[in-house]
């Protein structure tokens, strides 16, 4: 069954980590719904919001996205199915 | 110092004494540096040849392997070798040119994205911007490449870093740190349903050698007398000679060690992934078993199969903890029956090379410690079936990306890294032709490989999924225009003969095992020759295909 999922990750503000991160999610049978980033100067992190979309499971996307080295938190913070138009 | 200076000392702080390479313009700064340093460079004769020559050292070993290449096509040569080495856990640290900083984006000369282009392949990766960068970032890379799953990492490093001034000095190696141990809870549930178990099997995959647990799975399986089948990459896992190994499962596997998979009510999975070769159609692999999945990645932990119990860590202490069953007796005993009932049998009524009696012959003969380095194709299921294992680390394979031209530089880099060990090549006419120039390499250091070639005058593998899933309609697998390759091994300055009958088998053998220095053998075979047992695609394991007995 398609879900709808909102995930929360705090990452390095590293030259390449977006990237790494939109890869994990297409590679792994996810589409992007939407995404909000934004980077903490005093830190050097960046702080994203993600909806995605897919019928994989998503706490497998979560352990795959905190294997990326530049990581520091991940969490699934809403699940809901998609109901058919 | 220069930032290319530095570079080196900080390769050799973390005990780099072997890198392969090719040089070029961009990372000409780095070569300079060489120059002054104890550690040795090969010269391959192809980037990609580079990577797996690494990988080689590092699947003989368990070190972190070093390649090096120049920006741009020389840099693109290695994406084979670390999407190779990511998909099979394999640690590996490849070192890249880039033009200078200033010409980044510019599209320079030799300019590719490297960190770009190589994002989905690597564990880390990183653009040097600053030698002062430069310790931390190498130090973060071995300790990356080889902790907890380990993988390749990508160093970046722009030519005119390479020449910048620095006053930084290597770091020391970082401590290698075991991962965390699993929860006694969740041993304590997997325990339980260890006991009882009545029909269990162990399936043991590449993270049991990975993750340094070789002697650990012998234990665990011995102390409980458990049946135990191996994936391609966990091949000598546990000894050829152990009462209950039933061998390779999956597509190719053998059809005790699938049946008992498919019979059995507890499967064991010990540092394996659930992937479609070992399973064939998941919904129906193992489908009475219940699931004990022991892995160092929890992202492996119901990716495919939602495990009953998932232990994720240290698959060592994992391993010391899980007790045994209570009474298995009369399950050993119906899969002793199996394996007696499927065992190989020589074909019989014809006198030309048959490849797996070849292979049979060569590993009773060979060495136990050899190191067999395979190609891809055929030929390396034959290995798989029909060579005898006692250590995962003596089985180089492409197993994940199933990489052609990957077993003659892998069995360069194992022969450099291990010296006094005898290692063979097994290949096909399609795979060597991948990487055939490495030949040069060989006759360059004089290296000691042994090469089995065996030749079908096809791309054996598709030639015969064409003949049984796609009504014999061959397509571009015809290769009867070979050259002859023990001319050809001749010309780069290898002794070689061939053979083509099965009574020069023991001579070719022989020859092979005796030579002092490189040398080939090129075997003909039929070219309508075909891998059996064979699971069809999409198709359950215990519906497998076996022409040999039919």
């Amino acid at each position: 069954m398609t879900m709808m999922h909102t995930i929360t990750v705090v990452l390095d503000a590293q030259a390449a980590t977006i990237q790494r991160l939109l890869g994990v999610v297409r590679r792994r049978g996810f589409e992007l719904m939407r995404l909000d980033v934004s980077r903490t100067c005093s830190d050097g992190l960046f702080q994203a919001r993600l909806r995605v979309r897919g019928s994989r499971r998503a706490e497998t996307l979560i352990r795959q996205i905190a294997n990326i080295v530049e990581v520091q938190q991940v969490a699934l913070i809403q699940a809901a199915s998609i109901r058919a138009a | 110092m220069t930032g290319a200076e530095l570079l080196i000392r900080c390769l050799e702080a973390e005990g780099v004494d072997t890198i392969f390479g090719y040089p070029g313009g961009a990372i000409m700064p780095v070569y300079d540096a060489l120059l002054d340093s104890p550690i040795r460079h090969f010269l391959c004769r192809h980037e990609q040849g580079c990577g797996f020559a690494a990988q080689g050292v590092a699947r003989s070993t368990g070190r972190v392997g070093v390649c090096m290449a120049t920006s741009g096509p020389g840099a693109t040569n290695l994406v084979t070798p670390l999407a190779d080495a990511f998909v099979d856990s394999v640690p590996l640290v490849a070192i890249t040119g880039q033009v200078p900083r200033p010409l980044i984006g510019t599209d320079a000369f030799q300019e590719a994205d490297l960190l770009g282009i190589t994002l989905p392949v690597v564990k880390m990766s990183w653009l040097v911007q600053d030698a002062d960068e430069i310790p931390q970032i190498v130090r973060d890379g071995f300790r990356i490449a080889r902790e907890s799953r380990p993988g390749p990492v990508l160093i970046d490093f722009p030519k005119d870093v390479g020449l910048a001034t620095t006053h930084c000095k290597p770091l020391p190696s970082a401590p290698v740190i075991r991962p965390p141990a699993p929860s006694s809870a969740v041993l304590a549930h997997a325990c339980a349903l260890l006991e009882k178990a009545e029909r269990p099997v162990v399936y043991a995959g590449g993270g049991v050698a990975l993750g340094g647990a070789t002697q650990e799975l012998r234990a665990f399986v011995e102390r409980g007398g458990l049946p135990v089948v191996h994936t391609l990459k966990g091949l000598g896992g546990v000894p050829a000679d152990y009462d209950g190994l039933l061998g390779m499962l999956g597509m190719h596997g053998l059809r005790a060690a699938n049946l008992a998979v498919q019979e059995s009510d507890l499967l064991i999975c010990v540092g394996a992934r659930f992937d479609d070769r070992a399973t064939g159609k998941l919904d129906a692999f193992a489908p009475h078993a219940a699931v004990i999945h022991l892995d160092v990645d929890p992202a492996e932990l119901g990716k495919l199969r939602r495990p009953t119990v998932g232990v994720a860590g240290d698959i060592r202490p994992a391993l010391d903890a899980l007790t045994s069953p209570r009474n298995i007796e009369p399950w050993r005993g119906h899969l002793r029956e199996l394996k007696a009932a499927h065992a190989w049998r020589p074909p019989s009524g014809h006198d030309h090379v048959d490849a797996p009696s070849l292979l049979r012959r060569l590993s009773a003969r060979a060495d136990r410690r050899t190191v067999f380095a395979c190609d891809v194709g055929q030929h390396q299921m034959w290995v798989a079936q029909h060579v005898a294992f006692d250590d995962p680390t003596r089985h180089l394979t492409s197993g994940g990306l199933g990489s052609m031209g990957f077993g003659l530089p892998a069995a360069i880099g194992a022969c450099i890294a291990n010296p006094g060990t005898p290692v063979v090549c097994v290949t096909g006419d399609g795979s060597l032709m991948m990487n055939v120039q490495e030949l040069q390499t060989l006759r360059r250091y004089d290296l000691p490989v042994r090469i089995i070639l065996f030749d079908n005058t096809a791309l054996g593998m598709v030639r015969q999924w064409q003949e049984l899933f796609f009504e014999n309609r061959e397509s571009e697998v015809d290769l009867s225009d070979n050259p002859d390759f023990a001319e050809v091994a001749r010309a780069f300055g290898i002794s070689a003969m061939s053979i083509d009958r099965a009574d020069q088998v023991d001579h070719a053998v022989d020859r092979l095992l005796s030579s002092p220095g490189p040398v080939l053998v090129h075997a003909r075979i039929p070219r309508g020759d075909n891998v059996w047992p064979l699971v069809p695609p999409l198709a359950a394991n215990d519906r497998m295909l076996d022409g040999a007995v039919s």
